[in-house]
């Protein structure tokens, strides 16, 4: 090789395999990290723009309003990607095309790209945005430290309680700045007064969970635990310390905390256990359900009570589609001026969604308080068939010899 | 009491006199009715809303499952079937329709009305209208559809008002038939007694008049009755329906209702909703679930004779023979009473009412188909003329009573005006009233009692005819004071006429006749007046009393012809309200009567400013003032509130009536004096318990009315046990020996004015106060009666004189 090409070889492997690595780069944020699920594609469209981290959802129909301009654009801030985003996006949408609010929905997925976050945040106080969706727990701290003095409002979805996460003082009274929260839990006082409707004389409570699902620890073992003990209830941890030995820990400690529960309440009407929302628990019901022997298994997460042989007598919990609807009646109330985002109670998902497994009840001989199958909006009939979705019955055969 | 007058040689004329008595029995008759049907068209349409609240309670539970999942309203599928059912169990209603947040009709059920037109051809033909035909109006019910989140729209159900006014109708129609009947038998009956029993004929008419309004209430309460029985029926079935829709739910999932518990909570929950449903059971085959009366679960289920029942079968999706599910829920019969109560109540005031003015008209009736005997029917016929006249001129007053305080109070209340206000514009009453009196002699013995009456009619219309015209506070101040005025003159003149009438041996009957006849005004004027504000504005019941006036003018006018009696002198008579010298002895004024002789009278003096001065202020400041005001801030309506004042006028006429009778029996006037204003602190104290807010949170509302009650008619006869006493007392008095009784008791009379316009001047500044007024009233009253026990002892003679 002659000796003169060969700095030029160099140069030019260099500059390619600079350009390959971005452009990988590139492509690896650009990934699918959101979805648009099938319910919302009749009046919906995601689009991509060309720019990295950042797609567009627009309007299929035309819009409604009388004058020619443009439709307003709201910015939704995705700290990553999660099926749970995806789910509330959906009603987002379909809550916004209900009231025949064609408004443009531009997503920034963020992670490990604060510089993102912040140019968009910048292009919102331009006047860009009408208003930003935060979503998730993450985002609503990012905009709670970076943007609360900003003038755009700010509506938090599928983020976990505000007052337990330190982002505002109350429930009530609003956060007086332009951040209106919602909350995907409910308050453990209102969970708790839901349990003595099922359990009038309860007198014990065993919480199951994993140690280090910190977030289900802060938001809703901690809390309950506190309000529990304050109304004299004994509250028994079942806590699973190493998730890749969650069986056999649950399978020793479920069946401990029956014993204790046992020795305390022999006619097993005053205890219950608590399963929270913790992945290393959900996967093993089964064990949880067996061992309980007797006593109800109650749940936070409503996709735990399922009809079949490991699914929990009843739960007690906010889905995201209500607390994704719940926000976009927040952003519409402030969209049209009948709210102010620093004005808005913490939104509260009240009744929470309430699925109730009627075959476990019957097993256990447990008669189900009516006003929780007032208020439920699942629910399972003797033989684990889904009889009620969403507050809507469905058809209904008879039943089984 | 009025007067008998002698018909030994009169030739009683049968028919035109029942010609008349038909007329006024049928008018009578036909008020009743009035009343009854307008009671009918107050209640009757709040029974049907509330059961179409409660059919709506189903139709929008309905919808809930669509708004809990997020459904759009305008998406939800099956509203025509879901409706149908009861739109057509339901003939009175028209359209159920659900609006979205924006107020759009999304969903709708309508039913199209066959409304009958007149061809130009003149035959008829049907024709079909879709809702918003004009000749309809409705009743609408709406209910808000509400998700977890925020109202998603409303549910609103229509209802024809013609179906409810045909209803109404058609009871009346069979009331009126019946009643009728009623008066034509009862005619006939009063007819042949009057053949047969010619000088009993007053008493037989009273008889008639009575029986015959009586007959005709009593079917008017018994078709009521029908009436609310089947609203209240209708109404127990659509709450049944409505929970029943709840129970049915677990049932259509295929879940049996004995795997949930607090079923109980549930119908406990439901009656504190709808507080009229005295029970709630749920009952398989013949056995009791579950009951909101605990004791009944697990007995065998038994059928309540005191309450309507309706009941709903729920309905097993599977029958699989197991026993059917019954839910029953119960009413009362009473609260059937409990609507009518109103009704009875207003007629039994209507009643009195009645009552009150037969006596008057009839008495004009008798004197004036009588054969003419000379001289005597004359003047007895002019006498009954003038007690109409009179009657009527104080019954234009007592109509506006029960609303005028409170709507003054509305008037000036817009002009940023407190009671305060209100209290001067009633003393400006109060003022004319007294400050007439002076020229009214005057103007009485120049032009006469004829004029001096129409002349003070015509006032008082004018004063009624600005009301509903004028709303600034200067203008409606004049006016009262006119209306004071004219009230001050009407009254000379009465008294004149009548003393010009009289024999001296009738004068102090025959104007006794003026408090009867202001007693009989007042009461009637408050009954009329009150039930009349129920239908009709304010300003229309001042116009009502001054067309009143105006036909009184007309009559005074036409047919009033007062001439002296030939056994009298035609010496005028000064402006002195009060009895004359011959009442007490035939006793000439001696000497022009001077203020410092009057003034040196302590018997004259603490009787004026420790009995007539207080009584009469706490006559206009509070009963006419005060305790309008605080009953309608107590929400007692205007019927309510003319009622009790029409028990504090009764209370009045009948101590009235009696308390020559007291006097005797207590030995004297002060004595009489002394328990009549007891009796009246301690009617103020029961008043003061009936309004202060202690009392009436908590208490049932029959103790309330009980004490009101009590308290307004022991008000009225402890001042009826004043009124005559306090002058006969100063008319005993030293300076009335001297000086003369007509000057003293027109001074004593002049005096008690003081406290007429100071009452609400008074009142007005303690208004606030509520119950507190009346019991510092009460107290201040017990006060000055002690004062005046203590001074009165040390006086010497007069002041024991008797009746």
């Amino acid at each position: 090789m002659n000796s003169s090409r060969l700095p030029k070889l160099i140069v030019g492997l260099f500059l390619l395999s600079t350009a390959a690595f971005v452009g990988t780069t590139y492509q690896a944020q650009d990934g699918p990290w959101v979805r648009q699920l099938e319910e919302s594609r009749k009046d919906w469209l995601l689009v991509r723009r060309g720019v990295p981290g950042v797609r567009e959802v627009l309007p299929l129909a035309e819009s409604t309003r009388s004058d020619a301009s443009e439709p307003e654009r709201i910015l939704i801030l995705f700290p990553k990607a999660s099926p749970a985003y995806d789910t509330a996006l959906a009603r987002i949408l379909r809550s916004f095309g209900a009231r025949k609010r064609w408004s443009t929905f531009v997503l920034v997925y963020y992670r490990n790209a604060d510089g993102r976050m912040h140019r968009y945040l910048r292009k919102a106080e331009r006047g860009e945005f009408a208003l930003i969706f935060a979503m998730g727990s993450t985002a609503a701290r990012d905009l709670h430290d970076h943007y609360r003095t900003g003038r755009v409002p700010v509506v938090t979805v599928c983020a976990k309680d505000p007052v337990l996460l330190g982002l505002v003082d109350d429930y009530e009274g609003g956060s007086k700045t332009h951040i209106a929260y919602t909350s995907l839990n409910v308050p453990v006082a209102g969970q708790l007064s839901y349990l003595r409707r099922l359990r009038p004389d309860l007198r014990q409570i065993a919480i199951v969970y994993s140690k280090r699902n910190s977030s289900a620890v802060r938001s809703q073992v901690e809390p309950l635990r506190k309000v529990a003990e304050a109304a004299g209830i004994a509250v028994l941890d079942v806590a699973v310390q190493d998730p890749s030995a969650a069986r056999s820990e649950l399978e020793l400690k479920v069946a401990t905390a029956t014993g204790v529960m046992g020795s305390k309440d022999p006619e097993g009407d005053q205890s219950v256990f608590w399963i929270t929302g913790s992945t290393a628990v959900f996967a093993h019901m089964d064990v949880v359900l067996q061992k309980a022997e007797g006593f109800p298994v109650l749940a936070v997460t409503p996709s735990l009570v399922n009809g079949g042989p490991s699914s929990a007598l009843l739960s007690i919990g906010v889905s995201f589609e209500s607390n994704a609807e719940l926000a976009s009646v927040y952003a519409l109330k402030i969209l049209t001026g009948r709210a102010r985002a620093g004005d808005l109670d913490v939104g509260l998902v009240m009744p929470p969604d309430i699925a109730i497994d009627m075959s476990k009840a019957k097993a256990l001989g447990l008669a189900v308080p009516f006003s929780l199958f007032e208020a439920a909006s699942v629910i399972y009939d003797y033989d684990g068939r889904l009889v009620r979705q969403n507050g809507r019955a469905l058809p209904v055969k008879p039943p089984s010899e | 009491m009025a007067s008998r007058q002698p018909v030994t040689e009169e030739r009683v004329r049968v028919r035109p006199m029942m010609a008349l008595f038909g007329l006024f029995l049928t008018m009578s008759a036909a008020l009743v009715l009035g009343v009854g049907m307008a009671e009918a068209y107050r209640t009757y349409p709040l029974i049907q809303l509330d059961r179409l609240n409660a059919q709506g309670a189903v139709v929008a539970r309905s919808l809930q499952p669509y708004i809990h999942a997020g459904v759009p309203l305008d998406q939800v599928s099956g509203f025509e079937p879901l409706t149908r059912p009861l739109m057509s169990s339901s003939r009175d209603l028209k359209s159920v329709e659900v609006f979205d947040a924006s107020e759009k009709a999304v969903l709708a059920t309508r039913k199209r009305n066959p409304i009958e037109a007149r061809r130009e051809d003149g035959a008829w033909v049907h024709r079909s209208d879709e809702l918003g035909d004009t000749f309809d109006a409705v009743y609408e019910v709406s209910l808000p559809l509400s998700s977890r989140f925020e109202t998603v729209g409303q549910l609103k159900l229509v209802m024809s008002q013609a179906f409810v006014r045909q209803k109404i109708a058609g009871t009346f129609l069979r009331v009126a038939e019946a009643s009728g009947g009623l008066l034509v038998f009862c005619l006939g009956a009063v007819a042949l007694a009057l053949r047969l029993r010619p000088k009993k004929s007053r008493w037989i008419l009273s008889l008639g008049f009575s029986l015959g309004v009586m007959a005709v209430s009593g079917v008017l309460i018994t078709e009521m009755v029908q009436l609310y029985s089947q609203g209240i029926v209708a109404k127990t079935a659509a709450l049944a329906a409505s929970l029943g829709q709840r129970l049915q739910a677990p049932m259509d999932l295929g879940l049996e209702l004995t795997d949930f518990d607090g079923l109980d909570t549930t119908f406990r929950g439901y009656r504190e909703l709808n507080p009229e449903i005295s029970g709630i059971s749920l009952v398989r085959g013949e056995t009791v679930l579950i009951h909101t009366n605990a004791a009944k679960v697990g007995t065998v289920a038994e059928h309540d004779d005191a309450a309507f029942e309706q009941s709903w079968d729920l309905e097993n999706p599977w029958q699989d023979g197991s026993e059917a599910l019954t839910l029953t829920i119960a009413v009362p019969k009473r609260m059937v009473y409990a609507s009518l109560w109103g009704a009875c109540k207003n007629l039994l005031a209507l009643f009195i009412a009645l009552i009150l003015v037969s006596r008057l008209l009839l008495g004009l009736l008798m004197v004036s188909t009588a054969g003419a005997q000379e001289g005597q029917p004359t003047t007895a016929a002019e006498i009954q003329k003038i007690q109409v006249v009179h009657t009527v001129t104080v019954l234009m007053e007592g109509l506006c009573l029960p609303v005028m305080a409170t709507w003054l109070a509305e008037v000036l209340g817009r002009q940023g005006m407190g009671p305060g206000a209100v209290s001067w514009i009633f003393t400006a009453f109060f003022a004319g009233y007294a400050f007439i009196l002076i020229p009214a002699g005057h103007i009485a013995r120049r032009w006469g009692a004829k004029t001096t009456l129409l002349i003070g009619v015509g006032c008082a219309v004018v004063g009624w005819v600005g009301l509903s015209l004028a709303s600034d506070y200067y203008s409606l101040m004049l006016l009262r004071a006119l209306a004071g005025a004219g009230q001050g003159l009407s009254l000379i003149g009465v008294q004149t006429a009548l003393l010009n009438l009289s024999d001296p041996e009738q004068k102090t009957k025959n104007l006794s006749l003026m408090v009867l006849g202001y007693q009989t005004g007042m009461i009637s004027g408050t009954v009329f007046g009150s039930l009349l504000a129920l239908y009709v504005s304010v300003e229309m019941v001042f116009d009502v009393a001054a067309l009143l006036g105006l036909l009184n003018l007309w009559l005074g006018k036409r047919s009033l012809r007062v001439t002296s009696s030939s056994s009298q002198s035609a010496d005028p008579v000064s402006a002195d309200p009060a009895p004359t010298d011959s009442v007490v002895g035939g006793q000439p004024a001696r000497r022009k009567a001077s203020w410092q002789d009057m003034l040196k009278d302590r018997g004259l003096i603490s009787t004026a400013l420790l009995i007539g001065i207080p009584t009469k202020a706490v006559i206009s400041g509070l009963v006419f003032f005060g305790l309008p005001l605080t009953l309608s801030r107590l929400e007692f309506s205007a019927d309510e509130i003319g009622q009790i004042l029409m028990l504090y006028s009764v209370g009045v006429l009948l101590s009235n009536l009696s308390a020559g009778r007291v006097v005797t029996i207590l030995g004297g006037t002060r004595r009489a004096l002394l328990v009549g204003m007891g009796l009246a602190a301690c009617s103020l104290l029961v008043l003061a318990a009936g309004s202060s807010g202690s009392t009436v949170a908590g208490s049932p509302p029959m103790l309330r009315a009980l004490l009101w009650v009590c308290g307004a008619w022991g008000l009225g006869v402890g001042h009826g046990w004043i009124h005559a006493p306090a002058l006969s007392h100063v008319a005993g008095s030293p300076s009335a020996h001297r000086l003369g009784v007509a000057e003293v008791s027109s001074v004593f009379r002049f005096l008690e004015r003081v406290g007429s316009m100071a009452g609400p001047i008074l009142a007005g500044l303690w208004v606030g106060l509520g119950g507190m007024l009346f019991g510092v009233s009460a107290l201040l009253v017990l006060m000055l009666a002690a004062i005046f026990a203590v001074l009165s002892r040390a006086q010497v003679g007069a002041v024991e004189a008797g009746p």
